[in-house]
């Protein structure tokens, strides 16, 4: 029992011992003052980009809806049918995918067909160049590079730098247990560490709340919660990191020198390296290379459906539009245009069949080198937490799938209501287009669907477990090479 | 003699890095990280450049004719060779310039189109391991690694005094001391450069095949050995004015997080601020809505012409169709007041669409041109900036695709929207064709950047970079001449 407390009071005497130096070496204090700048710098610049990424998504929203109104203006205006993507209001957690993923959905139709093609664009992307050339200024940035900095500094001496200084040997000569040194020292360091970071990111959210509305969810705290949890974990990784090369080397200099290198490594080198290794293990075509196959596939349906009609043409002359009266000549058409149509259909039901073909074997093959490059990049902790804070915030690969979807289902709405009934017949020397539905119903509009955050949340899981684990084998690590060091 | 005192330093130098391995080290990851970098964006250009051959060839077997530009017409950007210097934002450029709609005889509205998509989602989120970015990471890390306890370490091993105890100047050994770690890290690089070049080669790309693609390597590796020479000045700056290589590191090591990523970043969000700007989804949706108006009334003047027109106001459209048929004079005139203001809408129109475009070109380049400014204040940024433009990917490649999208423009109106005549009654338009269906369609070429261009946009970073090396080299010479040795 007398031990138990022993050992309770050497734990506590270390615990405060570090903590003392912390606060007279003015560490704690200078990691303190850092956060609380660049934190709220950071999550006000952030908010700023999205304030206008928003702004401009309501106007373009806004334009559109007061232009095409009806399902007429789809038809006979300018542009096709639009549905827009609302930037996150998490963006200020990670930026991840957001300048690069698709803004707007957009149809394509050509006059002679009665379907039309979505479009995904990037409008944005022109706008924010400097910004996609510079990266975010956003928490996972912060976190990747200003706080992993910040927990190699305060654990590459916690070791070799007490060596250094002899105060080791003097701690060990007393009836210490190696075990309580590691696990205060380590204990006193971090909390030095985490304070100031939660305090900067309190601050930062305090002085502006995240946004509901974006959010992805009904309330936006399960994803800022989450957020900072990945982030604490990922703190830890890299102070565990620092804590095992202190106790493996004997200079506070190296152990420095030696964990540059692996921030380096585990920073810019192997995430890149792990999409080079994927692009060998897993291939798959770009999605230009896509777009070109199904033009080359539309062409080719349009040339043989056209050859048919020409046929038609040949074998039933119809005498042209201008030369009679509009309401007879239609009359005199309706069993052409009846022949017409069951070729243009027939066509078209093959179309989709060949196009649906090439887009599973592209998304197959695609989707195959995400999940290889996904679980090949997680060898880094960096990559672990950078794709979790995508996802979290709702600027990631699952963002892509959700707005795909629904730009999906909202060019089956606008095939079923508009373009289907869009009827196009061509004769000898001209053409004719009408439209059998009505042309001031409402224009459809693309519904806006949220990812629930109980799929993101499994999504991350595993980098989550992944975080875990990196900590445990450092700080085991750690744990094991202190208790053999050599203080001499 | 100061000349054997700066060989005997400088060789010194040399061997006690190449010792203490951190040459080999630097070597290797040059040796690795060059060519493997060159040889995955040569084969990512490659299957751009393969699929922009075939996006041509389709457009060019669809668009034989003039008449088949009337329903489409796209100019097709081709992807810069030298994206192995650096990707840039090569990623978000459009990859052609595309009519929106038919191009009927108010205009053509013309879109930037990016057909690359988001495929693997990882290269956008890790970065792309080009040229540049490896200089910019790993090779200032390296010099930072090389010069940290230059001055400092051997202060602390009490090396310095016992230098100085002989008549050895301070200038010299501070210049040798820059000049060595300089030489060992622009050697790691050049030898890993030359793999780097060899792997191009074995994949069939020839630097060395014409100067439009050899000058930019020749001046893109001159920029990596004037980043190097500021990195490595920053690092015996900062040496000179530590007291210890501990203090040394962990400053440089801040120095590096402000420069190459604080800085940047911050100038970017700062000139959003200052300067705001609409999106160029909005600009287009205003210029759609302003056309769509001006049609509209335009569609409001010609009924109104009809309404009160003496002879047409009274006929139906089929009354209105035959006189046409038997060629009544009555419809040449009104075809030809139709006309009338339909010319007059159309310099209306371009007149507004110019407008607009003139004043989101002046907002926009204002705002980037504060955002480079202000980043200008990072030598890291200055080389990012000054290597991506030598490789065609950086920020003037927009103004090109402007000029492109101009001369697009032009070419459609000029060849289809003067000669399309229409003829409207009621709320019908009949087009009547008076585009050449048997002109054969002329080539779009895309109008890339020439050297002269890729220099212009370089020379004022590659400039200033130098700039903060000579600083940089000054700031530790005279910090060294004054260095407390004690």
């Amino acid at each position: 029992m007398s031990g138990k407390r022993d050992r309770d009071h050497t734990f506590r005497a270390i615990f405060r011992k570090e903590l003392l130096e912390g606060f007279v070496t003015r560490r704690f204090l200078a990691v303190l003052v850092l956060c609380l700048i660049v934190f709220p710098v950071g999550s006000y610049m952030s908010r700023r980009d999205y304030q206008s990424r928003l702004q401009n998504y309501q106007e373009a929203q806004r334009l559109y809806e007061s232009t095409k109104k009806t399902v007429g203006s789809i038809l006979f205006q300018t542009g096709g049918a639009k549905g827009f993507r609302a930037p996150s209001g998490l963006s200020f957690l990670s930026t991840g995918l957001e300048i690069v993923l698709p803004d707007a959905a957009e149809t394509v139709k050509k006059y002679n067909t009665n379907y039309a093609d979505m479009r995904l664009t990037n409008g944005q992307g022109l706008d924010n160049l400097y910004g996609f050339f510079h990266g975010p200024l956003d928490l996972s940035f912060l976190v990747t590079v200003v706080m992993t900095f910040l927990a190699l500094a305060f654990s590459y001496n916690a070791v070799s730098g007490e060596k250094e200084s002899g105060t080791l040997g003097l701690m060990l000569s007393n009836s210490v247990l190696r075990s309580r040194i590691v696990t205060a020292k380590a204990a006193a360091q971090f909390l030095m560490l985490v304070v100031p970071f939660l305090a900067g990111v309190a601050l930062s959210l305090a002085l502006a709340p995240p946004p509901a509305a974006a959010a992805g969810a009904a309330s936006p705290w399960p994803a800022v919660l989450t957020a900072v949890a990945f982030s604490l974990l990922t703190i830890a990784v890299f102070f565990n990191l620092g804590l095992l090369v202190s106790s493996l080397t004997r200079q506070a200099v190296t152990s420095i020198v030696v964990l540059l290198l692996v921030w380096t490594a585990l920073f810019a080198v192997v995430p890149r390296l792990s999409v080079i290794a994927t692009r060998l293990l897993a291939p798959a075509p770009s999605e230009q290379a896509f777009a070109q196959e199904k033009a080359r596939i539309r062409l080719a349906n349009e040339k043989d459906c056209e050859a048919e009609v020409d046929k038609l043409i040949k074998e039933n002359p119809i005498p042209q539009g201008r030369g009679n009266g509009y309401l007879e000549w239609q009359k005199l058409s309706a069993d052409f245009r009846a022949k017409q149509d069951a070729i243009r259909a027939k066509f078209q039901g093959d179309l989709m069949a060949a196009v649906d073909k090439a887009r599973q074997t592209y998304e197959r093959k695609r989707d195959a080198q995400i999940r290889t490059s996904m679980l090949v990049s997680r060898v880094s902790p960096v990559s672990c937490y950078v794709r979790s804070m995508a996802e979290i915030s709702g600027t990631g690969w699952l963002e892509y799938k959700r707005f795909t979807a629904a730009a999906d289902r909202f060019l089956r709405t606008l095939n079923d209501q508009v373009y289907s009934k869009n009827q196009f017949t061509r004769m000898e020397g001209g053409a004719m287009m009408s439209f059998t539905g009505k042309a001031t119903d409402p224009a459809p509009r693309m519904p806006e669907v949220r990812i629930p955050f109980g799929d993101v949340a499994r999504d991350v899981l595993p980098d989550l477990v992944l975080l875990l684990l990196f900590n445990a084998l450092f700080f085991a690590g750690a744990f094991v090479a202190f208790l053999r060091y050599d203080p001499r | 003699m100061r000349h054997s005192t700066f060989g005997t330093i400088f060789r010194k130098e040399l061997l006690e890095n190449i010792r203490n391995q951190r040459f080999l080290l630097a070597l290797g990851l040059c040796v690795v990280l060059i060519p493997l970098g060159f040889a995955v964006q040569y084969t990512d250009y490659a299957a751009k450049d393969a699929a922009y051959r075939d996006a041509v060839r389709t457009f060019e077997d669809g668009h034989k004719t003039l008449g088949d530009f009337v329903q489409s017409a796209s100019m097709f950007r081709p992807p810069s060779p030298l994206a192995p210097i650096s990707t840039g934002v090569e990623a978000l450029l459009p990859t052609s310039i595309d009519t929106v709609g038919f191009v009927n005889e108010s205009g053509a509205t013309l879109g930037y189109v990016n057909a690359n998509g988001l495929g693997d989602p990882f290269r956008f989120l890790y970065g792309p391991l080009d040229l540049a970015t490896i200089a910019a990471v790993v090779l200032s890390i390296l010099a930072v690694l090389f010069v940290f306890n230059g001055v400092s370490g051997e202060k602390e091993r009490r090396t310095l005094a016992q230098v100085f105890s002989n008549a050895v100047p301070r200038s010299t050994l501070i210049t040798a001391k820059m000049a060595a770690a300089f030489a060992l890290i622009a050697a790691a690089f050049l030898v890993g450069l030359l793999l780097g070049v060899l792997t191009l080669a074995l994949q069939g790309f020839e630097v060395w095949g014409s100067s439009a693609t050899l000058v930019p390597f020749a001046i893109a590796t001159g920029a990596v050995l004037v980043y190097i020479f500021v990195m490595v000045n920053l690092g015996l700056l900062v040496s000179t004015r530590a007291r210890s290589s501990l203090s040394a590191m962990v400053t440089l090591v801040m120095v590096w997080v402000a420069l190459f990523m604080l800085v940047p970043k911050a100038a970017v969000v700062a000139s959003k601020i200052v300067r705001p700007v609409k999106s160029q989804q909005v600009v287009d949706l205003e210029k759609s809505q302003v056309r769509a108006q001006l049609t509209k009334e335009s569609g409001g003047e010609i009924d109104k012409m009809r309404k009160t027109m003496p002879g047409i106001k009274d006929m139906t459209m089929d009354a209105f169709f035959k006189a046409q048929r038997e060629k009544n004079p009555l419809i040449d005139e009104y075809q030809k007041k139709q006309d009338e203001i339909m010319s007059a809408y159309n310099e209306r129109i371009d007149g507004e669409m110019a407008k607009l475009d003139t004043l989101y070109g002046t907002q926009r380049d204002g705002q980037t041109r504060l955002a480079r400014n202000l980043s200008r204040l990072s030598p890291v940024s200055c080389f990012l900036h000054g290597v991506t433009e030598i490789a065609g990917t950086g920020l003037a490649e927009v103004g090109r695709l402007k000029e492109n999208r101009t001369a697009l423009t032009s070419l459609l109106v000029n060849e289809i929207s003067r000669k399309i005549k229409s003829l409207r009654f009621e709320n019908t338009t009949w087009g009547s064709d008076g585009v050449d269906n048997e002109t054969p369609a002329p080539r779009l070429v895309y109008k890339s950047a020439t050297l002269g261009d890729e220099l212009a946009g370089a020379w004022p970073d590659m400039a200033l970079l130098f700039f903060y090396g000579i600083l940089f080299f000054a700031g530790a010479y005279v910090s060294f001449l004054r260095y407390d040795l004690r």
